[in-house]
């Protein structure tokens, strides 16, 4: 969120990485232990790179890699600034330059290692199972900082910051959120596991970085209710209410030096919204709810250390569409709870 | 603030083959230096951001080593340190064909005796090797930046014969392996190796998988 932000929105950054690489984006986190060739791939460019051989504190291996297709890195690092990257991309070009021009001077080519290694490693398997929810109910959620009366903030990228992320739904889930009777005026509480879900996973302070899951005791009020205001042949009109409180005491021991930190953490989320159901498909057509209240508080990696709030914040969320970018799995759809029956 | 005594004590050591030598029969091989296709190989290594944590840049005493790593160490604003630890195993006159590879197989298959009359063997190089990166690794100590630490890391230039010796001595190759890994190998080639404090030896990279 904060790469684009910050260096991936300034222009010579976009025209260097757009004519003169093929960029890709990938999550780090799976691969840096991924048993497969894509997985074995990813490791070794990160070995040649700005985090190679760190263990310490974490064994991330995030960051910006430029590398030729048979994975010599060229030039790599961590750091959102856009001058850093231009930088960065313009030491790959420079070597990149001396790889080939100088292997074509002696008759030889830029890369030999590739054929051997894609031998010795095993065909593409995802490591972890798909759980998209086919034929379900999927939506895209943006989160940001909302107006301030009094603003604190640096006036950096911190105030413009804002993050994307989805939410998934099983197809029977979607219909639960439909009162039974399809007459305007009646109304339904949306089931437990669906307010769980949202509250837990979805009402996260993401707008400047990554923060996990809130526990479920975090949960002090939740409840969304579907309103039918307009029946029209098998198209039903919704309205959307609700309220969401998540409170909680974060700690995390920081592990430069072992010392633990606390932060009082919440989010007092109003909800409202409106959505179309499609009674024939049994599908929405359309959903666009927004949570919007004051959030308070830091924890590990929610990068508010400088602006503990209370301060408005709002996710937005509405459906998703059907390319392949929006089959982009939630933040936090490994976790264990994230799916309950 | 970083609490030091959490700091992994680990070592990345960059060992290089040196690349394609200029063969002269009439001298000792340890006099050689680069062939034209080796010089232009060195230069792309350069290109390799493998080395752009390499904190020293080393290498045997022999010209086709100290070049080939020399245009590396410039691109990171350093110069190439000799060490004599690093130099190829010793040999004695030239050995053409068949008869070097056999040598070079009896110096594998037996590491404890000498493969040809004035020949060093694999196991007095692999220990003579040993003892000089420990000698570096005592020289430089894990990088520690605000937050995170990263491994102490340096490029070594060496032999072929010395640098198979010396990974099989460190991660107990067989003969039959140390044989094909040497066989395998490239002019010029790259492996990493990590030397941890709390944990085996281990290759990061193997050599081939980053030829120029």
């Amino acid at each position: 969120m904060a790469g684009r932000a910050q260096a991936f929105s300034d222009p010579t950054v976009i025209a260097l990485a757009s004519e003169r690489f093929v960029p890709v984006a990938e999550n780090c986190s799976p691969l840096q232990s991924q048993r497969d060739a894509k997985g074995e791939f990813f490791r070794l460019v990160a070995e040649q790179g700005h985090y190679a051989g760190h263990t310490y504190p974490t064994g991330t291996r995030q960051g910006y890699y430029t590398f030729t297709a048979d994975g010599k890195v060229l030039a790599a690092m961590n750091s959102r600034d856009p001058q850093r990257m231009i930088d960065l991309m313009q030491t790959a070009l420079r070597r990149w330059h001396t790889l080939v021009d100088l292997a074509v001077a002696t008759n030889g080519h830029a890369g030999n290692g590739a054929a051997s290694r894609a031998d010795a490693v095993p065909d593409y398997v995802p490591a972890r199972p798909s759980l998209y929810p086919e034929g379900g109910f999927v939506l895209q959620l943006a989160a940001r900082d909302l107006p301030r009366e009094v603003d604190t903030r640096k006036d950096d990228w911190r105030r413009h910051a804002w993050n994307l992320d989805y939410a998934w739904f099983t197809r029977d889930e979607a219909r639960s959120l439909v009162p039974e009777i399809l007459t305007p005026g009646n109304r339904k509480q949306a089931p437990r596991e669906i307010v769980r879900r949202l509250a837990r996973f979805h009402l996260r302070d993401f707008v400047r970085g990554e923060p996990s899951v809130w526990p479920e005791e975090a949960i002090r009020h939740g409840e969304l209710i579907a309103e039918i205001v307009e029946v029209s042949g098998d198209r039903v009109r919704l309205a959307l209410r609700g309220a969401i409180l998540l409170q909680r005491e974060a700690h995390w021991v920081r592990p430069e030096d072992g010392e633990e930190r606390r932060s009082d953490t919440g989010f007092d989320a109003t909800l409202v919204g409106a959505a179309t159901w499609d009674a024939a498909r049994r599908a929405f057509t359309s959903f666009d709810l927004l949570a919007a209240g004051p959030r308070c508080g830091a924890n590990q990696y929610n990068n508010r250390s400088d602006d503990l709030g209370p301060a408005p914040m709002g996710i937005a969320f509405t459906l998703a569409g059907h390319e392949p970018r929006d089959r982009t799995p939630p933040h936090t759809i490994y976790h264990r709870d994230y799916f309950v029956a | 603030m970083t609490n030091a005594s959490r700091i992994p004590q680990t070592h990345r050591l960059i060992l290089v083959r040196h690349a394609h030598s200029s063969v002269d029969p009439a001298r000792p091989a340890r006099e050689w230096g680069l062939a034209d296709d080796g010089r232009a190989a060195a230069r792309r290594l350069a290109s390799l951001a493998v080395f752009d944590h390499a904190a020293g840049f080393y290498a045997g005493p022999e010209p086709k080593m100290l070049a080939t790593l020399a245009p590396v160490a410039a691109e990171h604003g350093q110069q190439v340190q000799p060490e004599p630890g690093f130099a190829e195993t010793h040999s004695e006159g030239w050995l053409g064909g068949e008869q070097f590879l056999s040598t070079v197989h009896r110096f594998f298959e037996t590491p404890d005796q000498p493969p040809a009359p004035d020949w060093e063997t694999a196991a007095a190089a692999a220990a003579r090797f040993a003892a000089a990166v420990e000698r570096l690794r005592a020289r430089h100590a894990p990088v520690v930046h605000p937050g995170h630490a990263l491994p102490a890391t340096f490029a070594i230039a060496s032999g072929g014969r010395m640098l198979t010796a010396y990974l099989s001595h460190l991660l107990g190759y067989s003969a039959e392996r140390a044989l094909e890994a040497w066989h395998r190998l490239k002019m010029p080639d790259i492996a990493v190796v990590e030397l941890a404090a709390t944990a085996p030896p281990r290759v990061v990279i193997l050599f081939g998988t980053l030829a120029v």
